[in-house]
């Protein structure tokens, strides 16, 4: 989830670089206003950001080992190494968020034009909408990540349409 | 001496490039095209916080030839180190110069640094227009009456740039035209750019990437797009529109992308009035303007696609501000990536 931390807080020091060299005081409070916005949207959202991860990664996982079994065999074979490999790694849920990412990017693409490919979009769209809904980084209020919606259900899956 | 035209645009408190510096380059730079003789003098240089893309600078030139001493208000544009988009400086030129034997009301295009060598980075100069843009003037605190008059002016502006003569112009000597492909190619211009722009991977879009890809429109005529087209870049002097601005983004196209621009959901507040101007009395104004059909299914791809585009844009936003070329911090929006989902996918 870019920018990282350590990158936002890069982008507020060279803003306040900027005021160390900038002559007018008009221009330096626009700045210093522009550094505290910032760091107020920083603050706001560094607690809840592991958790937000934690809960878009098992989300994701979840919705993907659904869909894999419909998936042509190379893309399901990543799926299932992906799925699984993060589950037992238990390690940075930043880069494990990139990785389901690109999954799921690859997998939207991978679907077919059929009713189980709609289906599919659907429950990945679902999942993405509350998605933006819970991203710290992304409102000044977020909905809380223990308050999104959960994703597709099991049962709305369409591997699960197909086997009832 | 030539009189000076009033400040065109409202200035706000900014910060970066020394405006000591960029006089003296300024000074250099237009001494250098009118000769040693010209005693061009820079003045009164101002950086103005106008157009998100672009650092631009007020100032004032004297300078006197044969005819006597003169005295123009101008503006410089010049390239930041990043943004949300990377243009050509020397094409936004091209398309202000063509411009200037057409009805569109727009500036006058002075000088073209395209390589920065004199002012650090590309540039251009421009003669300054009179009159402030206002993002939301359609919804401001004038009278209804008023607003919806403005909204129809600016509907007529769109019309005009539609209408212009792009080959008399000679606009195609610079300008590719995609003919009925416009969409096609407009798209695959923009997922090339978040191609080369992204830094993580974006389900979102390619969920919308995936859907604008199944059914692009065909183009029912090729006509010069603004593509920006808003009010934030329309200059008002009183109720006189005097200049369309930022036209970087200007291509030949389908005329279908500006309707769809400028209709497009996120756009609404800054184009249509609720219950007094909304988007079929435009599409008819339109219509009845130009003679030429709006094609509702049309308007909505480009709809769709206006949302990707912007969302394109965050992504390009986003690495800029990583790689320390800019400090105001864009990504991809709740609302930009939610309004996506609702129109590809479907609540």
């Amino acid at each position: 989830m870019r920018p990282t931390i350590e990158e936002h807080l890069r982008g507020i020091s060279r803003t306040l670089d900027e005021v160390a060299t900038t002559r007018s005081i008009e221009a330096s409070a626009a700045l210093l206003s522009d550094a505290q916005k910032q760091l107020q949207r920083l603050a706001g959202s560094v607690s809840i950001r592991g958790p937000f991860l934690r809960w878009d990664n098992d989300a994701m996982a979840t919705l993907m080992s659904d869909l894999a079994p419909r998936l042509p065999d190379p893309l399901r074979q990543l799926a299932a190494h992906v799925i699984t490999a993060d589950a037992a790694a238990n390690g940075d849920e930043h880069a494990r968020n990139e990785r389901l990412r690109s999954l799921m990017t690859s997998i939207v693409e991978a679907l077919p034009d059929d009713d189980h490919g709609d289906q599919a979009r659907r429950s990945i769209a679902d999942h993405l909408r509350a998605r933006a809904a819970a991203n710290p980084a992304l409102h000044k209020h977020p909905q809380r990540w223990w308050d999104a919606p959960t994703t597709a259900e099991p049962t709305d899956t369409p591997t699960d349409k197909a086997e009832t | 001496m030539t009189a000076a035209r009033p400040i065109a645009t409202t200035p706000n408190a900014v910060h970066g490039a020394s405006d000591v510096t960029i006089a003296d380059q300024l000074e250099r730079f237009i001494g250098g095209v009118l000769g040693p003789n010209s005693a061009a003098h820079v003045v009164a240089t101002e950086r103005v916080a106008t157009g998100r893309s672009r650092e631009n600078w007020l100032f004032e030139l004297t300078w006197s030839d044969a005819g006597g001493e003169h005295c123009e208000s101008l503006i410089a544009r010049r390239d930041p180190d990043g943004g949300l988009i990377e243009t050509d400086r020397g094409a936004e030129f091209a398309v202000l110069q063509a411009l200037e034997g057409t009805r569109v009301p727009a500036p006058r295009a002075r000088w073209l640094d395209a390589d920065g060598a004199a002012l650090g980075k590309p540039s251009l100069v421009m003669v300054r227009l009179p009159g402030t843009c206002d993002y939301y003037v359609i919804n401001g605190d004038r009278p209804e009456t008023e607003r919806v008059d403005l909204a129809r002016r600016f509907c007529e502006l769109l019309a005009t740039v539609h209408q212009t003569d792009w080959r008399s112009a000679g606009f195609d000597g610079f300008l590719s035209d995609p003919g009925p492909n416009a969409a096609a190619h407009e798209l695959a211009h923009w997922n090339a750019v978040l191609e080369r722009d992204r830094l993580e991977s974006y389900p979102e879009l390619a969920l919308a990437a995936r859907w604008l890809g199944k059914n692009p429109p065909t183009s029912p005529r090729t006509v010069l797009v603004h593509a920006d087209f808003k009010a934030g870049n329309i200059l008002l002097d009183d109720d006189e529109i005097t200049g369309l601005l930022d036209w970087e983004l200007a291509h030949l196209g389908d005329p279908h992308e500006d309707l769809g621009w400028i209709t497009q959901p996120l756009r609404r507040r800054e184009h249509l009035i609720d219950n007094a101007w909304g988007a079929e009395d435009l599409f008819a104004h339109y219509e009845a303007v130009t003679g030429f059909s709006v094609d509702r299914a049309a308007v909505h791809w480009w709809n769709v696609f206006s949302t990707y585009k912007t969302a394109i844009m965050q992504v390009s936003g986003l690495r800029s501000f990583i790689e320390g070329r800019s400090d105001e911090l864009y990504q991809p929006s709740a609302a930009v990536l939610t309004n996506l989902l609702e129109a590809t996918v479907g609540q």
